[in-house]
């Protein structure tokens, strides 16, 4: 599988309005959503460094929670509050990553990354699930179901500890799938895994 | 008129400020100066509360203690649609998560002390006991999201939730950040658009 990209949420877990932070490799990132997109930022405001991820969403912009500075989807500051009539400079924006949205998750890239791996079409999503373990199996560990198939992938929070995304391809019951989930995640913290 | 002794850091005695807000109660407060005076370990305070702790509410003539009683007591008598407080199945279960708001996940209240205001305390093992307690409100929401349900308990916001939440949005001053809890994340975003909400420093209103 292509490591230019690497999942790092489910789409569920990040409507429309709503902001997350994620630490990916220990850097913090946020991802939000406005007008149904999504955006993988690092979560640092270019003001004075404020977490975004403390933001809110309102018209399809993310708002710093200290000064209220205004971020569109191109992540160019858009307003600055105290200077309501002042045409922000372009220079000032957040740092904003390739992103796409595929399989049900939300994948981050690398600066020119090529095309994301075959996923399947349709999922169902599970869980996201922080794990106190090293790594795990290939990105797409799978686990067939009665009906349908887990599929787990994952990324890596820092040394000690992942971030599993479990989706569904085809039906089952997703209440047993997520017990399921967190019996792989006690299996790897107990370090008994296959 | 109900009266708090209050301490405005304090998660445990937002949890009154926060329910009394929700129901439209209005009370007054005495501001205690826990840090650095220690004045709930007065002789006055003391006499109120022998437990030396806050918050402290008075009404309808009880002193009371214990901020998942006093939710209890805010709920039983200022709520009259018994919403908050439910009494049918759901009864057993807001007591599961009220003992355990005052207990497993007090773990991030002690951590966020030894980390803001120097207490004495080993933080490294106060807060893996807090992402324990953290992991268990993740698992359970989590469930109860794939369910279709996002409150802790039932189809409605309960004192459980009320009692919950401070020191889960409070764990950030604990060194606990939120990156391995989306389903707390989604969570908190519906406790924080409740009519009535308000924040503390730390916990943001709702915009
Ligand atoms: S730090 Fe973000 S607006 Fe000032």
């Amino acid at each position: 599988m292509s490591s230019d990209w690497t999942p790092i949420a489910l789409s569920r877990d990040v409507p429309d309005g709503v902001t997350r932070a994620v630490c990916l490799e220990g850097s913090e990132l946020v991802i939000w959503r406005g007008a149904g997109e999504a955006h993988v930022w690092e979560d640092r405001c270019p003001h004075r460094g404020m977490r975004l991820s403390l933001g809110f969403v309102r018209d399809g912009a993310l708002n710093c929670l200290y000064h209220g500075w205004q971020y569109g989807a191109s992540s160019s500051c858009v307003r600055i509050p105290a200077h309501p009539d002042l045409t922000v400079p372009p220079t000032i924006k957040a740092n904003a990553y390739p992103t796409c949205e595929a399989g049900g998750l939300i994948w981050v890239g690398k600066e020119g990354a090529g095309a994301l791996p075959a996923l399947p079409a349709t999922t169902t999503p599970v869980l996201s699930l922080a794990v106190a373990t090293d790594g795990i199996e290939a990105q797409g560990l799978m686990r067939d179901l009665d009906g349908g198939r887990l599929h787990v992938f994952w990324h890596r929070v820092r040394p000690g500890k992942v971030m599993l995304h479990g989706v569904i391809e085809g039906s089952a019951d997703v209440s047993r799938v997520a017990a399921l989930m967190r019996q792989i995640r006690t299996q790897y913290e107990e370090g008994v895994a296959a | 008129m109900p009266k708090l002794y209050d301490y405005v850091l304090s998660g445990s005695c937002y949890k009154v400020r926060l329910m009394t807000a929700l129901l439209g109660v209005t009370y007054e407060t005495q501001a205690i100066d826990f840090y650095p005076g220690r004045e709930h370990k007065s002789p006055a305070m003391l006499a109120l509360n022998p437990l030396g702790q806050l918050p402290v509410f008075e009404d309808y003539g009880l002193v009371l203690r214990d901020a998942q009683a006093i939710l209890c007591h805010l709920a039983n008598r200022h709520d009259p649609a018994g919403t908050w407080l439910p009494r049918d199945q759901r009864f057993g279960q807001v007591m599961m998560w009220l003992g355990f708001a005052g207990g497993e996940l007090m773990a991030v209240s002690a951590a966020r002390m030894v980390s803001m205001l120097g207490y004495p305390g080993d933080l490294e093992a106060l807060r893996a006991k807090g992402r324990m307690a953290m992991r268990v409100i993740e698992d359970h929401l989590s469930d109860r999201q794939l369910a279709g349900g996002i409150w802790a308990v039932g189809d409605t916001p309960t004192i459980a939730d009320i009692a919950l939440f401070p020191y889960v949005m409070l764990s950030h001053d604990a060194g606990i950040g939120h990156e391995d809890y989306p389903a707390i994340n989604l969570w908190q975003r519906q406790v924080r658009r409740l009519p009535g909400f308000v924040g503390m420093p730390g916990i943001p209103d709702y915009f």
